[in-house]
């Protein structure tokens, strides 16, 4: 007979079997499984045919690798009906093989017993299959970890149960297998001839070199990593006593910037990784001063893979004067989006700078990303931790300034001067009651440090506890903390004293069902503050003249009448500049941040995820100007300012993962996608012209009320994919993309792709080199890639309207006429709101990276990194200046500006082994250098921007003019005046440190350990001029206190004196804060912070039945010691005229672990 | 297995990949904070708000619409000069490229016209708004950029891009064209308004142009075009329309209320805040007007008591205008005082005008009564001849719209000389009364910065290239 061809060779393959079971379940009513009869005639007719034709005639799949019937005879059959059981029977009779029908499907099997041994081919099975389970400390199956041959570094991956088959050939005796895990310590097992291992368990890391690091989108090891990853742990970050969690990376991260704003602990921080990127618009500049820079330049934040609040960078073209988006501010000034986060919340930080780290957060990762993960419960005996402490708040330095008759006798010198050199104050060649007051009106035998006044220390609370633990399948956490943070600050009669407070709640709870393939994590964080404070910060007051009035008479108001007298007709003295301390900022904020990360295993190694997040942030402040904060002297308007600002954050991140190990080759793949939504919204109410203090609680009883409003939504969506391929555990490439869409752009802009190549060598591995002397492990690493930053500015390319008076207006007298502003006809008008540019795009930072870690000596103990970056901005947003013609002076395009930041980082880490007497100790020492420049500006002489920027300089520079010394009167100018041609040329100099580097070192001995954090910066700034003051000048606000060491400066007494320094005047003296002379070194090393932790013994503890129990004391700011003639109080930042004091903290508590 | 795990990454893939490029409309956001051009346009308040928005803008132009332009032409020409320590280079005519006030006056003149090109985009796109708004509304805007240009290229002559789009990628390097190309615009669209709008004002006080106001313009840019005979058929069409007479004292005129009006801009809030011109109103600043024009006026005539003052400043007396009074007067909500742009004198000028010019003498002569009258003044004889008739115009418009929307300094730009036609009337006069006067001082200079950032703009002759 003739046979049809062959349907199909059925492989055994992954598809066909999903399907064949699929069809099976709906066949299953309409397919007999068994007893079907078949027939089929022939001579010598291959299994295949037959098995092809049992298919047709039945209906039945079969089942089997290609290769078991390559050895398989012909078979011939009796031209009549049969059974399928009798018909395969006959079949397989002799060939070595057997078969099962189960749900429509025959699956035919070697029967290897059977088969004679003359059948059996040669090259068959010459392997051996070494079998084993990996578990670990908590006897949970490890799966992925991987499992290599060391001898011919081929390997394998355990399953979900942590099983693995490794099939090897010609084992050999000395063969020893290396099991591996992320976060886990490294096994290594001989095999001695055994070809099943058992059960090993894999204990957590110990060494660096394996310890899981977060990275985007996953985790690596250090061993492996190709990217520029830091990670700083939990151990590290309880060691600073700080609120806020930025705080704990100062000087520990090479080449992070880190330096708060204000002396708040909720204060703002600026931070930049590897210098500053991005060029601010026009606009943006003159609203924000020069901090806008640091602003738009500061890194992704992401807390467990999701994005949190964005900074917020105000709407400029909007020209709103106040910031509605981040509410109103009072003495601390900004609030920083992370304060909402506890730090003994935190499990870890990671900080990624380069490309190849970065690139696959694509559109926001110009700037570097610090990835923040929480803490989740661990498994094993349920732990309950309390921890209490109690400390202060007290100035991190204090100056040496002048006592009152130091004082007078600097202004009667500058007056002298002054007087000599013809230079009149306020029209007048001599001091009188109203260009002298102090010396004049006050009461001269006062003497006051306004330090003491305004900077005394201050209580502070804290208090947390946690409860975590769990089985094998499930872990929980949850944590409660209350921080309360007294102000120093004086206040006034019968006003609540100023604090600030902050209570956050967590909860985490993990779990996976038994079979390991589903798992879920869900965490949410609570948090909520309250502060009050002044409405300004009244920080720069300690420079006030040293017999300045009190600040509140006797009867605890604020003094205005002891700051003034009438004299002759005239108000001499000076405006009490402290009714800022009745003026009171109210804060409240509440922030919820909800996250849930479910993952499901597919088919083996094959893995789905999605991370979702919530972020809900809302806040009210208000500030009330009563009549107390009124000077007498003018007439009283009582104001109050209302602000409502909130911030919704959503994303959704699905992704697919697969893992695969093949011989020497080892691969990961990683394909994402993400969502995420930011909605912003700010009012803020003006109100004024209120009749009654006890009115200002709401806006009701105010006669005028200016409302401004603002409101941002951003959109953004992502596609990604990333491959990490090792070769042989030696050679690493990592490929990652990520094409990315954003609602800050118009059609046809939205999409950028960005993406990074990394390549690694271990070449510890090589053989012809791994027998390096010292050098046990050394990798050398090297990335190149793509980033990008979303424009600052919304919906520049959206054109849209806006009322022209964003503002209601209040009906009473005297404010009734503002009633028509921007107002036509009794319509309330809307004009256009920019000149638009769809075109707009992103802007793309290429960066490149060369790296070296090495571990030396065989314990591996001492680790040495050098890092070198290159990376240079460019297609910049810009204001653009654009003819006139278009409706605008400038409008956003992209310019292909370039900034360009290089630098050097180096880490340098030593960990002891205990001793045998329980001495132990490590350092840490970081170092960077970063250059900043600004390349290329086509066009900066025509634009607005040209008096801020030259090419080749820093982006956040200051301008200097050197200073000419007249001789015949010591008065400092920027030139020669007797010198017609003589032309003032500004030097720019760059106040970002041009060298920074930390520190940390610990010391312990059994249960009591010592460590210290320390900062160093190479940087220069203002060391001589503080505030706005030269000496012997009376400015206005009588800021005009000096350090005691003026009085021993070489300076100008008289013609023959007309080199050594400038004379002390009281008049005459204007730009000195632009005078090079002030500008020096101004580098320093800090103690940032230092801790002392006592444990109780372990014989203890097991007598008590607690866990652990340990005393300690902490401390943040805790000495700065200037390296050179630093006069000011702020040695972190010395580029600035107006400097805040810096804030120390110190602490002490206990902790319990019941 | 292998299979299995593809068909996974590809389905899944696929999935973002496609659901990334369906997803483009997902990008869309429309800030709460910002109404987006559809949506003002697709509602009928908010297209009224945008529109009214023109006016606005016009108000807070302080060197263009909002008398810059009348305070700066009247010292370009021979009716006023500021007195100051610094040198008044519009008086001089000594004016550079690189002026501020000239630089101010060209932006802020291309600010009102993307103002108003924007709402045009938008109300020609609209479709939810009623038929009979939105040919209103597209009617005033039309008739505001006609309005726009015609002061435009009253200043720049042949130098300015002509701008119909709000379009910034377009518009930056647009090239200057000849004025008749801008001349033909602001006919095309004033054809246009007249055939969008009715006699009916939008809502009080005649602060939105009606059609009337489109006739008015056209009918002056037709006597500055030549088209004699259309402007007489316009002017008249204003003039017998009866909306407009009779014709208030001169002491009535510029009110609020003042019967001859034909458009006139409303204030805003603080008016000490709007930049009122010196021009206009004394402020204190000593903008007097010149000997010339104070004698210009003929004795008893009603005007020089009711527009010029007498100001006495350091013990002497400087003669400067009051057109209006109390502009300034911010504890009145309402004011009594609008700004008028267009008004029935100029109208019977304007047919005078071209009465004269077409031969129509005795015409031209009764118009030129009928504003005599009404300051007090005798009649002319009618027995003047061609070029007698043109004189009395000349007077008639320098007095009778002195100090106004720059007509004197147009006027003597467009008018032949008497003595050689081929040299202008401002040659002739203000040739004689400035040492510095030249030709080229007829036409402002393109700003400096405005050609260095578009290459496809002309300069003025006389003035940098570059």
């Amino acid at each position: 007979m003739t046979l049809p061809v062959p349907f199909m060779r059925c492989k055994l393959s992954g598809t066909r079997r999903i399907h064949l079971l699929l069809l099976g379940l709906v066949l299953m009513s309409s397919v007999p499984a068994f007893s079907q009869q078949v027939r089929i005639a022939g001579k010598d007719l291959r299994l295949e045919q037959v098995f092809a034709e049992i298919s047709k005639q039945t209906g039945l799949e079969f089942f089997y690798p290609s290769v078991l019937l390559k050895q398989a005879h012909p078979v011939s059959l009796p031209d009549q009906p049969m059974q399928v059981e009798g018909i395969l029977t006959l079949c397989l009779q002799g060939q070595g093989l057997g078969f099962s029908i189960s749900n429509g499907t025959i699956i035919i099997y070697r029967t290897q017993n059977n088969v004679p041994a003359e059948k059996q081919p040669v090259e068959e099975d010459p392997f051996v299959e070494i079998r084993g389970r990996i578990v670990d400390s908590h006897g949970a199956p490890v799966e992925m970890a991987s499992v290599v041959l060391g001898r011919t570094r081929t390997g394998t991956l355990t399953d979900p149960s942590g099983s693995f088959i490794l099939k090897m050939k010609a084992p050999q005796l000395t063969d020893v297998l290396t099991i591996s895990f992320v976060g886990l310590k490294e096994l290594q097992v001989a095999l001695a001839g055994k070809t099943n291992v058992g059960q090993l368990t894999l204990q957590p890391a110990d060494h660096a070199l394996d310890e899981s690091v977060v990275m985007a989108y996953g985790a690596t090891s250090e061993r492996f990593r190709t990217g520029d990853i830091t990670t700083i742990r939990a151990a590290e970050i309880e060691k600073t006593p700080s609120l806020n969690v930025v705080e704990a990376l100062a000087a520990r991260v090479p080449g992070l910037y880190v330096r708060q704003n204000g002396s708040n602990p909720g204060s703002s921080y600026k931070m930049n990784l590897r210098g500053v990127n991005v060029l601010p618009t026009f606009g943006a500049i003159l609203s924000a001063g020069t901090d806008v820079v640091h602003t738009l330049s500061k890194p992704l934040v992401v807390v467990d893979g999701l994005p949190t609040a964005p900074d917020l960078v105000t709407d400029i073209d909007k020209n709103l004067l106040t910031n509605p988006l981040s509410g109103l501010i009072g003495a601390g000034g900004d609030r920083d989006p992370l304060y909402w986060l506890n730090p003994s919340d935190v499990e870890s930080i990671t900080v990624l700078k380069d490309a190849e780290a970065t690139a696959l957060y694509g559109s926001r990762a110009s700037n570097g990303v610090i990835m923040i993960t929480t803490k989740k419960g661990k498994p094993g005996k349920t732990s309950f931790q309390v921890t209490v402490n109690t400390g202060i708040n007290a100035p991190a330095r204090r100056l040496n300034l002048l006592s009152t008759p130091q004082y007078l006798a600097m202004r009667r010198e500058g007056w002298n001067n002054s007087i000599a050199a013809g230079l009149p104050v306020n029209g007048s060649n001599k001091p009188d009651a109203l260009n002298a007051y102090d010396m004049l009106v006050w009461d001269t035998t006062r003497t006051t440090d306004w330090q003491h006044e305004l900077l005394s220390s201050a209580p502070v609370y804290n208090a947390g506890m946690s409860l975590s633990g769990g089985r094998k399948t499930t872990v929980y956490r949850l944590s409660a903390n209350y921080n309360h943070f007294t102000s120093s600050y004086p206040h006034a009669r019968a006003t609540p004293a100023f604090r600030d407070s902050r209570a956050t709640f967590s909860g985490s709870v993990s779990t996976r069902s038994a079979n390991n393939r589903l798992k879920l994590t869900t965490s949410a964080t609570f948090s909520t503050i309250a502060s009050r404070q002044p409405s300004r910060s009244p920080d720069p007051y300690i420079f006030l003249a040293p017999d300045a009035p009190s600040i509140f008479d006797s009867a605890g108001d604020v003094n205005y009448k002891g700051w003034w007298q009438a004299r002759a007709g005239e108000v001499v003295g000076d405006n009490n500049p402290f009714n800022m301390l009745a003026e009171h900022f109210q804060d409240q904020r509440t922030t919820l941040f909800v996250r849930t990360k479910v993952s499901y295993e597919l088919i083996r190694s094959l893995v789905f995820a999605v991370n979702a997040g919530y972020a809900d942030s809302k806040g009210t402040q208000t500030i009330t100007k009563p009549s107390s904060a009124n000077d007498p002297r003018y007439a009283l308007i009582r104001q109050a300012s209302f602000g409502h600002n909130k911030h919704t954050g959503l994303s959704i991140e699905p992704e697919l993962r697969y893992k695969v190990r093949w011989g020497r080759h080892h691969l990961e793949l990683l394909a994402g996608g993400g969502f995420q939504s930011d909605d912003q919204e700010g009012t803020i109410e003006d109100a004024s012209g209120y009749t009654a203090d006890d009115q200002m609680n709401s806006t009701a009883g105010a006669a005028l009320v200016i409302k401004t409003g603002e409101a941002v939504e951003r959109k953004s969506i992502a596609a990604l994919g990333r491959l990490s391929y090792r070769y042989a555990d030696e050679i690493l490439v990592d490929l990652s993309g990520r094409r990315d869409g954003s609602s800050s752009f118009g059609p046809g802009r939205r999409f950028g792709n960005f993406g990074s190549v990394g390549l690694g060598w271990i070449f510890t591995k090589a053989s012809w080199i791994r027998q390096l002397p010292a050098i046990s492990f050394g990798k050398i690493r090297g990335s190149y890639g793509i980033t990008g930053t979303q424009s600052a500015i919304p919906n520049a390319y959206l054109s849209t309207y806006r009322p022209a008076n964003d503002f209601y207006w209040g009906t009473l007298p005297p404010y009734a006429y503002y009633t028509t502003y921007g107002n036509y006809q009794g319509i309330n008008t809307y004009s256009v709101t920019r000149v638009t540019n769809p075109y707009l795009g992103w802007v793309q930072s290429v960066g490149l990276d060369l790296g070296i870690d090495l571990y030396l000596f065989k314990d591996q103990r001492l680790k040495v990194s050098l890092q070198w970056y290159q990376k240079t901005t460019g297609n910049q947003i810009i204001s653009k200046p654009v003819s006139t013609v278009t409706g605008a002076e400038t409008y956003y395009a992209n310019a292909p500006v370039k900034v360009r930041n290089q630098g050097i980082e180096a880490i340098i880490d030593y960990a002891s082994k205990p001793n045998r007497a329980g001495w132990q100790w490590y350092v840490q020492v970081n170092g960077a250098a970063n250059r900043n420049q600004l390349l290329s500006y086509p066009g900066l002489e025509n634009s607005p921007l040209q008096s801020f920027y030259d090419i080749g300089q820093p982006l956040v520079y200051q301008s200097l003019y050197p200073a000419f010394l007249q001789k015949e009167t010591g008065v400092y100018s920027v030139v020669d005046p007797n010198d017609r041609n003589a032309r003032a040329v500004p030097v720019k100099v760059s106040d970002y440190p041009a060298f920074t580097g930390g520190v940390q070192t610990g010391i312990s001995w059994k249960n009591i350990s010592l460590s210290a954090s320390l900062a160093v910066a190479k940087q220069k700034g203002f060391t001589n001029m503080q505030g706005t003051a030269y000496p012997g000048l009376l400015p206005a606000g009588s800021l005009s206190n000096q350090p005691v060491a003026v009085i021993n400066d070489p300076r100008w007494h008289s013609v023959a004196d007309s080199t050594i320094g400038g004379a002390f005047h009281a008049a005459g003296v204007s730009y000195f804060q632009s005078l090079d002379i002030y500008w020096n070194d101004a580098s320093y090393v800090a103690i940032k912070n230092a801790t002392l932790t006592v444990g109780m013994p372990s014989a203890w503890l097991r007598k008590t039945g607690i866990q652990a129990f340990s005393i300690y004391a902490r401390a943040e700011n805790l000495a700065f010691i200037p390296l050179s003639g630093y006069r000011g109080i702020n040695p972190e930042q010395p580029g600035l005229t107006t400097q805040l004091p810096l804030r120390m903290l110190l602490v002490s508590g206990l902790t319990i672990n019941l | 297995m292998r299979t299995s795990k593809l068909v996974y990454v590809t389905t899944i893939w696929l999935l973002l990949t496609s659901g990334l490029t369906a997803c483009n409309k997902l990008l869309d956001v429309s800030p709460s904070d910002e109404t987006t051009i559809d949506d003002m346009f697709g509602d009928s308040a908010l297209a009224e708000a945008a529109v009214a928005g023109i006016y606005n803008n016009m108000n807070r132009q302080g060197h263009f619409e909002w008398s810059g332009l009348s305070y700066n032409t009247a010292r370009s020409a021979d009716e006023a000069i500021w007195k100051s320590f610094f040198p008044d280079y519009f008086a001089a005519n000594t004016l550079t490229y690189t002026d501020n006030d000239v630089r101010t006056m060209w932006s802020q003149g291309y600010s009102s016209l993307f103002t108003i090109n924007t709402c045009i985009a938008g109300l020609q796109a609209a479709t939810k708004l009623s038929q009979p708004q939105q040919s209103r509304l597209l009617g005033e805007a039309m008739f505001c950029r006609a309005f726009t240009y015609f002061n435009l290229v009253n200043t720049w002559g042949d130098a300015i891009p002509l701008i119909t789009t709000p379009d910034a990628q377009a518009n930056q390097v647009a090239k200057s064209v000849p004025r008749q190309q801008v001349y033909d615009q602001m006919i095309a669209d004033l054809v246009q308004a007249q055939s969008l709008l009715t006699v009916v004002y939008a809502g009080t006080d005649r602060v939105r142009p009606n059609l009337m106001a489109v006739h008015a313009l056209l009918a002056r840019v037709y006597l500055y075009q030549g088209r004699f005979g259309e402007a007489v058929t316009l002017s008249s069409t204003v003039i017998n329309s009866n909306l407009y007479t009779p014709l208030p004292k001169p002491a009535a005129l510029f009110l609020r209320t003042g019967k001859e009006t034909i458009w006139q801009l409303m204030p805003g809030k603080d008016k000490l805040m709007e930049p009122v011109g010196d021009a206009l109103i004394y402020l204190g600043t000593p903008t007097m007007l010149t000997r010339e024009l104070a004698a210009a006026f003929e004795p008893g005539d009603l005007r020089r008591k009711a527009w010029v003052t007498d100001q006495p400043l350091l013990g002497q007396s400087f003669t400067t205008a009051c057109k209006y009074k109390n502009l300034a007067d911010n504890n009145d909500p309402v004011s009594n005082e609008y700004y008028i742009v267009l008004r029935l004198a100029e109208q019977y000028l304007i047919r005078a005008e071209a009465n004269s010019r077409l031969g129509n003498t005795a015409l031209a002569i009764a118009d030129l009564n009928i504003i005599r009258e009404r300051a007090g003044l005798l009649a002319l004889s009618a027995s003047l001849d061609q070029q007698q008739c043109m004189l009395a115009v000349e007077q008639e418009r320098r007095v009778e719209l002195c100090t106004e929307w720059g007509h004197r300094w147009f006027d003597l730009r467009r008018w032949p000389g008497l003595v050689n036609p081929s040299r202008t009337r401002a040659d002739e006069i203000l040739g004689v009364l400035k040492p510095d006067w030249q030709p080229a001082s007829l036409w402002y200079p393109v700003p400096q910065r405005e050609l260095q950032l578009n290459p496809f703009l002309v300069q003025n002759p006389g003035y940098p290239a570059r």
